[in-house]
């Protein structure tokens, strides 16, 4: 009986440790690198699963939305995102006040692209679901290839 | 009859705030930001070509609470958020795969705040979303005074 109580009080120890709160899972089902952007209210995820393989996000209770882009979209985005910003900061003691203007405005504009998505994903390109309070805590997103070769994402 | 408006429009009122709580437009954090004890959001955007790592304490913790660091595994061009729980003073670390430690951001996070971190090859930015900087040096991690 002693063991019993042992073994179920380390099961809930590792369950408190691991932080066993509600996940979302993307699988990227295609046979090529995606970019799957997960958004909830505030909270932004992206997550870059290897073909065949998945990536798990941490989520909170409500509504969350999933959209995926081909990895090839997101990363020049990305790079050209980050070389602007690396050559307006060389000499950041010296931005003007426009020049200031224009970085910063680079930054939020990352957040702005993965809006994008979001708006993309309501607009049914993407796909929504619910974690509720009673539901099951573990979520997944497929990405798919869809007939008219965009990838499709289906949330359950 | 002044009464019986006044019962419908709080009646109305309370109908309309839980339509938008069940549809995600008012949520937790909104209740709990309006009374100044909302998470604040740290969005760490890795613009790097290797992995960061990311340490997340809280420096000011009650005293008889042994709080442990958050840490953040982000693969290059993946953005991942972080909730602070609430107001409080919280050391950012960063470190990369390749080049070691990046820089440390010790961030006064208030409630409701919007922080973003970008992890460059060639700097370590930071921006607060919701008030941006007003001087160039205060984007990057190691001269920012919002990182002191």
């Amino acid at each position: 009986m002693k063991r019993f109580v042992s073994f179920a009080l380390c099961i809930v120890a590792a369950m408190l440790a691991s932080g066993c709160g509600p996940t979302i899972t993307v699988e990227n089902r295609t046979r090529f690198p995606v970019r799957a952007v997960v958004s909830q209210g505030m909270n932004r995820e992206v997550v870059d699963p290897s073909p065949g393989e998945s990536s798990t996000v941490d989520a909170d209770i409500g509504p969350y939305r999933a959209y995926a882009v081909p990895d090839k979209e997101w990363i020049a985005y990305a790079k050209l995102t980050r070389k602007v910003l690396n050559d307006s900061l060389a000499d950041a003691d010296k931005l003007t006040g426009p020049q200031l203007l224009d970085v910063i405005q680079r930054l939020k504009d990352i957040a702005g692209r993965v809006q994008q998505y979001e708006a993309a994903a309501g607009a049914g390109n993407g796909c929504s679901g619910n974690i509720t309070e009673t539901g099951s805590e573990a979520h997944t997103v497929d990405v798919n290839v869809g007939a008219n070769g965009r990838l499709v994402t289906t949330c359950r | 009859m002044g009464c019986l408006w006044v019962i419908l429009i709080s009646v109305a009122l309370a109908v309309g705030a839980v339509v938008a709580y069940r549809n995600g437009v008012i949520t937790k954090a909104t209740l709990l930001n309006l009374a100044g004890l909302g998470p604040a959001h740290v969005e760490i955007d890795n613009f790097r070509d290797d992995a960061i790592q990311v340490s997340i304490l809280r420096l000011d913790a009650a005293k008889d609470s042994k709080p442990s660091p958050t840490a953040l595994t982000i693969k290059p061009f993946n953005v991942s958020t972080y909730h602070a729980p609430g107001r409080g003073t919280y050391r950012v670390d960063f470190r990369a795969t390749t080049a070691g430690t990046l820089g440390t951001c010790t961030l006064s996070a208030r409630s409701g705040n919007r922080y973003q971190f970008v992890a460059l090859p060639n700097h370590l930015v930071v921006n607060r979303v919701n008030r941006p900087a007003l001087a160039g040096s205060d984007l990057i991690v190691a001269t920012s005074r919002m990182c002191r």
